[in-house]
């Protein structure tokens, strides 16, 4: 009798999770190869991507259930996969490489308020990038940078979204993106002049 | 028609990223867009981060998901259990 009643109770679970698998892939599907990108970012170890990505799926077909149709599915799946990060990965991450966060970016202006940059970093940069030179900098980043940083730049998250996804002040999410992409910066030009392009980083400043 | 109160360089850079990233308002858009060609200094710095940061987005999206997993993830999407 109990076996009876448990296979019927497995057999419903079955069904339930199948009925939710089939409601959200349409959602989901899409979303899997920037997905992946994301969850690279964040474990920066292809096997710990893979094994995210896998948890984050079936934690959202689980809780689809509990997802709001008016709201934006990509928002409320990426807050699923970053709390998996989270909770599961966080023994095996590695640190970002500390920073010095007050270093100077902005460019110089003469007594008229005019802005006069003795060069032009961002420019010198393109053309000489390479994806393994913008991976190896972006992975450089402390945690709280580099994770509001691969929300913005892969899966192109408004600031809104990105404050939802990781449960901070939309204020906080200013900052960081625009911290974070001054350190990418500082470290893409460190890796650009180490490989002889465009101009070395200038003195003071944390390569 | 009136134009829009003007922008110094330096307020004009403080809002270079939220410029980039579309998120300012319709009125700071246009303070920002009627000093730009004006101002060439300030409209060669905003050409150049707003090509590097398209660059950045995509060399970072420039990744490949292993076939693999992307079976595994069918399976679960199909079946909604752990195929393995």
């Amino acid at each position: 009798m109990d076996v009876a009643v448990d296979e019927m109770e497995g057999q419903a679970c079955r069904e339930s999770a199948t009925a939710e698998a089939t409601a959200i892939e349409p959602l989901l599907r899409p979303l899997l190869p920037q997905a992946y990108g994301v969850a690279l970012r964040l474990t920066r170890n292809p096997a710990d991507a893979d094994d995210l990505l896998q948890e984050a799926c079936f934690l959202a077909i689980r809780g689809f259930g509990t997802f709001e149709h008016s709201a934006s599915f990509r928002p409320w799946f990426y807050r699923i996969l970053h709390n998996a990060f989270h909770t599961s990965f966080r023994k095996r991450r590695r640190e970002g490489v500390p920073v010095e966060l007050d270093a100077p970016m902005a460019p110089t202006l003469d007594t008229d308020g005019k802005l006069t940059p003795t060069r032009d970093p961002a420019d010198a940069l393109v053309g000489g990038l390479t994806t393994a030179a913008v991976v190896a900098a972006l992975d450089s980043l402390p945690d709280e940078f580099r994770e509001a940083c691969t929300l913005y730049l892969i899966e192109d998250l408004s600031y809104e979204e990105v404050a939802h996804v990781l449960d901070i002040p939309i204020g906080t999410v200013r900052s960081r993106l625009h911290r974070g992409r001054k350190l990418l910066q500082q470290r893409l030009r460190a890796l650009a002049a180490d490989e002889g392009i465009g101009d070395p980083p200038p003195a003071g400043r944390t390569p | 028609m009136t134009s829009p109160d003007p922008i110094s360089c330096e307020a004009a850079h403080a809002l270079l990223d939220d410029y980039l990233d579309g998120e300012l308002d319709a009125d700071t858009i246009e303070r920002i867009e009627s000093h730009l060609p004006q101002c060439e200094a300030c409209a060669r710095e905003f050409l150049a981060e707003a090509r590097l940061l398209a660059e950045v987005r995509a060399r970072l999206r420039d990744v490949t998901m292993p076939e693999a997993l992307l079976q595994r993830l069918e399976a679960i999407l199909t079946r909604g259990t752990n195929p393995s």
